[in-house]
């Protein structure tokens, strides 16, 4: 009986050290996460502080988010704003939000880079709006660890998905650096896919709606989605029709609230510009700017294409696996719609499949989380001296003069070090999908050019 | 339900508030609240500022030399813009314009300083509204076009806009090279010595600079927190008499000049379309500046959930006072005649 009970007290013992140290882990990534997050909060690329600005103002002035110029997306990252605003408001002394800094002009005539500004938003400001964004980070990593634990109730793998999302750069760089909402897209999409696992259908359409409302590409879920409420629910009675009509409640509940002022005024078209154009200055494209957009279009169709496929894919492989497969599907249509264009905010989206899957499954994409992680600092970094703007015009850690001349003395026309920042860094981003897929699809690949390969390559 | 499912369903929906919550105040709080207000004391002026946030604030008291200030405000929106402007932009670079949009932001701009007598007019209404203001010193019209229609200019020093201008009209113009253009039933017309009909002289950046790096040191820019930096198709007045020219400027062209004209004005901004001009315009028409604006006194500084006062001071005879909280992205402003 007492050598049981000894027993047991080890066993107990090993248990909470183990959960003892995990907490540690997670204390210490949070702790280093946020840590990282304060310090690049002071830096930012000006031009969407700059953007920020203008929104908060709009609201203040009572424009809402579309009657004046200045918000281009659809409202929930504008409604995150107008949050942010009234927190301005009633509690912080922000005084001038930003200001026009004449040492900087000359960047703004650099042919080429249309959004490098000369309008530079005080510190006191960029903190209070990459704050909500840091809080989402946090909950997108929690979320992540969340759900790689009830997917296979490893702890420590857990762990490593939660640091390999909050710690990694892509998400660092889009929030504290760029201050841009996709952590805020990411997170509602894997909370919906934590919600339709709970089978909370009404919440997950919710969740979803306000996905795909914050920044578009979770909307190419929708299909897998679907197909995966119809296989959770094959058994149960109209084989998932309910939990369907109850997502899609939640989901056009949220959109009606989401879209409300807008509906009430008749300018709901306004809310969709970023479909269309983002200046409201259409008509003088070039040629260039037309092949973009049709190239960039094309890509979408291509990525909604594999969407239904895989949708019906996972409905046609039956039950054996689905949870598995679902997951597998998301990550690899949410790598395909970024593949064009690979910028780093976009590719907010991914982070969190990568890190799911990296814990869950295949180790071997860490090293496409790894040149993810380089080629985004790499990009994040390219408008070099220009990121300490906001530093320099609002405290005397540097002067203005002394960024602008290092700015420009790195600037050799097209060669630039801004440029090649910007391209290498591309490149990385770029080949850290091409890497993901390749992974996917080496099986495949492998046993394609074993059989003889494309065209008769190989033996 | 398990906790874990619990916590998840309680955070979905926690989230979702703080979004309706966000829409709550950006759409329906009306928690954001500014005022303006002046008290004249002799040859002073009290000019009271108030804000329910914490936002810089201006006052600026600003002597027009007697030439008055624009009160009402019409903007010309092209109903056949697209149909030449392929043209404009191969000939003269013009840069593209959605009319009616410019025309709702800048209407917008004006409104949210308390200039509420904008309208929006197409071709027909311009032309009566030319041919009815026989005293157009009080009036501004601000042209987006590259072309105007031949009802109202061809190119001649008797066209009624040119009457109207030397009457005490205001003319603003926007986004191309002044009068380069006038349209009818055959199509779109060059006209040849535009510059010199306007200003006597050839003096619009038709070719140079885009943007500037310098600023007009005349304090008009701080005042007035102008900051569009764009001088394509802005003036170079040097030479020209009693011309202003305010914001930034580059190779003697700048974002913004007024050149008087009769008993009238121009003022031309330069480049396109872009959220500073719109900012500018709505600054430049809302204070009331003429050419013969001049900055008599000015005071600046934070209010921060109250009520603050200052003092501007001397008046003259024909002084305005211009309030404005916001600073660089003006929030709420007004002008006062004192």
């Amino acid at each position: 009986m007492e050598r049981r009970s000894v027993s047991e007290n080890r066993i107990l013992t090993s248990v909470v050290s183990r959960v003892s140290e995990s907490r540690h882990l997670l204390l210490w990534t949070i702790v280093i996460g946020l840590v990282i997050r304060i310090i690049m909060m002071s830096v930012s690329m000006g031009y969407d502080a700059d953007y920020w600005a203008v929104v908060i103002r709009n609201i203040d002035a009572g424009d809402g988010l579309y009657d004046a110029e200045g918000y281009y997306y659809t409202p929930v990252w504008g409604y995150i704003l107008g949050l942010v605003a009234a927190f301005q408001d009633a509690i912080l002394c922000i005084g001038e939000s930003a200001v026009r800094v004449i040492e900087a002009l000359p960047v703004e005539g650099i042919p080429d880079h249309p959004y490098l500004s000369a309008t530079v938003t005080s510190l006191a400001f960029n903190y209070s709006v990459k704050t909500p964004l840091v809080v989402f980070d946090l909950i997108l990593a929690l979320l992540v660890r969340y759900l790689v634990k009830d997917f296979c109730g490893d702890s420590r793998k857990a762990d490593l998905s939660f640091a390999l999302v909050f710690l990694c750069p892509v998400l660092i760089g889009s929030t504290c650096v760029i201050g841009m909402p996709d952590t805020i897209a990411a997170t509602f999409t894997v909370l919906t896919i934590i919600l339709l696992r709970k089978d909370m259908y009404l919440l997950a359409g919710a969740a979803f709606s306000m996905a795909v409302l914050t920044k578009f590409f979770p909307a190419f879920l929708l299909f897998l989605l679907v197909a995966y409420v119809i296989m959770r629910n094959r058994e149960r009675a109209h084989h998932g029709l309910p939990q369907m009509v109850l997502a899609a409640a939640g989901a056009v509940i949220v959109a009606g609230v989401v879209f409300l002022p807008q509906l009430i005024s008749g300018n709901i078209s306004q809310c969709f510009q970023f479909l269309t154009d983002r200046t409201g200055t259409g008509g003088g494209e070039d040629l260039l700017d037309f092949v973009i957009g049709q190239t960039r279009v094309l890509a979408y169709l291509v990525v909604l294409l594999a969407s239904v496929y895989l949708a019906y894919r996972l409905y046609k492989k039956g039950e054996g696996g689905l949870e598995n497969r679902f997951l597998k599907y998301a990550f690899m249509i949410v790598t395909l719609c970024l593949v064009y264009p690979p910028t780093t905010q976009y590719m907010v989206l991914l982070v969190p499949f990568l890190a799911m899957w990296i814990g869950i499954e295949d180790r071997r994409y860490m090293l496409s989380w790894k040149v993810m992680a380089v080629g985004s600092m790499i990009y994040m970094f390219s408008s070099n001296a220009l990121m300490f703007l906001s530093l320099a015009e609002w405290t005397n850690i540097i002067s203005v003069d002394t960024l602008i001349s290092i700015f420009l003395t790195l600037d050799w026309g097209l060669v630039s070090i801004m440029n090649v920042m910007f391209v290498v860094g591309g490149i990385m981003q770029c080949a850290s999908i091409i890497l993901v897929l390749y992974i996917m699809f080496e099986y495949r690949i492998k046993a394609h050019f074993n059989r003889g390969g494309v065209n008769g390559i190989s033996g | 339900m398990d906790v874990g499912k619990l916590s998840i369903a309680i955070l979905a929906i926690v989230l979702c508030a703080a979004v309706f919550a966000g829409e709550y105040f950006t759409y329906y709080s009306g928690i954001h609240e500014y005022d303006a207000s002046v008290e004249v004391d002799g040859s002073e002026v009290h000019v009271s500022i108030s804000s329910s946030g914490s936002d810089a604030y201006t006052a600026v008291l600003i002597d027009n030399g007697g030439s008055g200030c624009v009160e009402s405000v019409l903007i010309y929106v092209d109903e056949n813009y697209d149909e030449y402007y392929k043209v404009a932009k191969a000939e003269t670079s013009a840069l593209y314009i959605e009319q009616r949009y410019l025309a709702e932001q800048i209407q917008n701009a004006l409104e949210n300083r308390s200039f509420d007598d904008v309208r929006l007019v197409g071709s027909a209404d311009l032309e009566a509204f030319l041919d009815s203001t026989a005293d157009p010193s009080s009036f501004g019209l601000v042209v987006m076009s590259y072309a105007l229609p031949s009802t109202v200019y061809t190119g001649n020093i008797d066209d009624p806009l040119m009457k109207w201008v030397s009457a005490g009209g205001t003319l603003y113009w926007i986004g191309s090279e002044i009068g380069a253009y006038f349209t009818d039933s055959d199509g779109l017309h060059r006209v040849e010595g535009n510059q010199v009909l306007f200003f006597g002289k050839e003096c619009v950046n038709t070719s140079g600079p885009t943007n500037a790096t310098s600023v007009v040191d005349n304090g008009f820019r701080e005042c007035l927190s102008l900051k569009n930096n764009k001088v394509l198709f802005g003036l170079d007045t040097n030479g020209i008499d009693g011309a202003l020219q305010m914001g930034y400027i580059e190779d003697g062209f700048a974002s913004i000049s007024m050149v008087p004209h009769g008993s009238g004005a121009i003022c031309v901004f330069g480049g396109g379309f872009d959220i500073d001009l719109i900012d500018d315009i709505g600054q430049i028409i809302a204070a009331g500046i003429s050419p013969q604006s001049v900055i008599i006194d000015v005071s600046s500084g934070d209010v921060t959930r109250s009520k603050t006062v200052v003092t501007l001071a001397p008046l003259g005879s024909d002084s305005i006072v211009y309030a404005y909280v916001g600073g660089t992205y003006m929030k709420y402003g007004e002008a006062f005649r004192v």
